[in-house]
C-alpha cells in the first residue's frame, strides 16, 4: 500500500495558525496517509494532543533548526523511514 | 488576547493557591492546608466549569472542532477532578506522604494541561472567535459559580 504524504509547511506562519492547520490535518488522517509538518519549533501541545488521540508521532530537529513533525494514524507505519532529515 | 489574558490569570491564581496548600502540608499545618486546598479546589473547579460550559462550546461552534482539543481538555479535567478528590481525602486523614505525593502528580498534570490550553486552545480562541463572541463568552465566564 502506498502512503500519501500530507505536507504542511508552517515555518512562516504565526502562532497559533500552525496548530490550527495541523489539527485540521489530523482529521484527514487515515491508514494510507501521514502528516509531514515543518515548523520553527517542536509543537509539544500538538504532539500531546495527537498522542492522546492515539496517533503515532515523531519529531526531530534538523541542522538548520527546523523541526520535522510526522504524525500517522496507522501504528504500523515506520515514521523513521519517512523522516527526511 | 482577551481570552488568553483572562484565563491565564486564572491559572496563575490557582497555581498560587496550590503552592500555599502544598507548603502547609509540608509543614504539617493541617488546618491551613485544608483551608488553602479548599480554596484551590474551588477555584480550579470553577475554572473548569467556566471552560466546559462557556468557552469550549463557543470554540466548538466557531471552529466546528468538537472532537479536537476540547475533547482532550475535558478528559484531563476529569483526571484532575479525580486527583483533587484523592488529595482531599489525604488531607482529611492528615497523611503527609500521600498528600505530598498527590501534590506532585497533580502539579505535573496541571502544568501540562495548562500549557496545552495556553499555547494552543486559548490562542486559537483569541484568533478564531469573533470579537463580540469573545466578549460575551468572557462575560459569561465571569458569571460562572460553583
Amino acid at each position: 500500500m502506498s502512503l500519501h504524504k500530507i505536507m504542511l509547511d508552517t515555518r512562516d506562519l504565526e502562532h497559533p495558525i500552525p496548530l490550527e492547520k495541523a489539527i485540521k490535518a489530523l482529521h484527514t488522517l487515515e491508514d494510507n496517509n501521514y502528516l509531514y509538518m515543518l515548523h520553527r519549533k517542536n509543537p509539544i501541545p500538538l504532539l500531546d494532543l495527537a498522542k492522546e488521540h492515539q496517533f503515532q508521532v515523531l519529531s526531530q530537529e534538523d541542522n538548520t533548526q527546523i523541526w520535522h513533525i510526522l504524525i500517522a494514524k496507522d501504528k504500523h507505519i515506520n515514521l523513521n523511514d519517512l523522516l527526511d532529515v | 488576547m482577551i481570552i488568553s489574558n483572562y484565563m491565564k490569570n486564572e491559572h496563575r491564581e490557582c497555581d498560587s493557591l496550590f503552592a500555599k496548600a502544598e507548603e502547609a502540608i509540608a509543614a504539617n499545618n493541617w488546618e491551613e492546608a485544608n483551608t488553602q486546598f479548599l480554596a484551590f479546589a474551588n477555584e480550579t473547579l470553577k475554572h473548569f466549569k467556566s471552560e466546559e460550559e462557556e468557552l469550549f462550546p463557543a470554540f466548538e461552534k466557531a471552529t466546528g472542532m468538537a472532537n479536537g482539543p476540547t475533547q482532550v481538555m475535558r478528559y484531563e479535567h476529569e483526571q484532575v477532578r479525580g486527583l483533587i478528590g484523592n488529595m482531599a481525602e489525604a488531607i482529611e486523614k492528615e497523611d503527609r506522604d500521600a498528600a505530598l505525593s498527590l501534590c506532585e502528580s497533580l502539579m505535573i498534570l496541571l502544568q501540562q494541561h495548562n500549557m496545552k490550553e495556553e499555547q494552543m486552545l486559548y490562542a486559537m480562541c483569541d484568533r478564531q472567535l469573533p470579537t463580540q463572541l469573545k466578549e460575551t463568552t468572557l462575560e459569561a465566564i465571569k458569571k460562572v459559580t460553583l
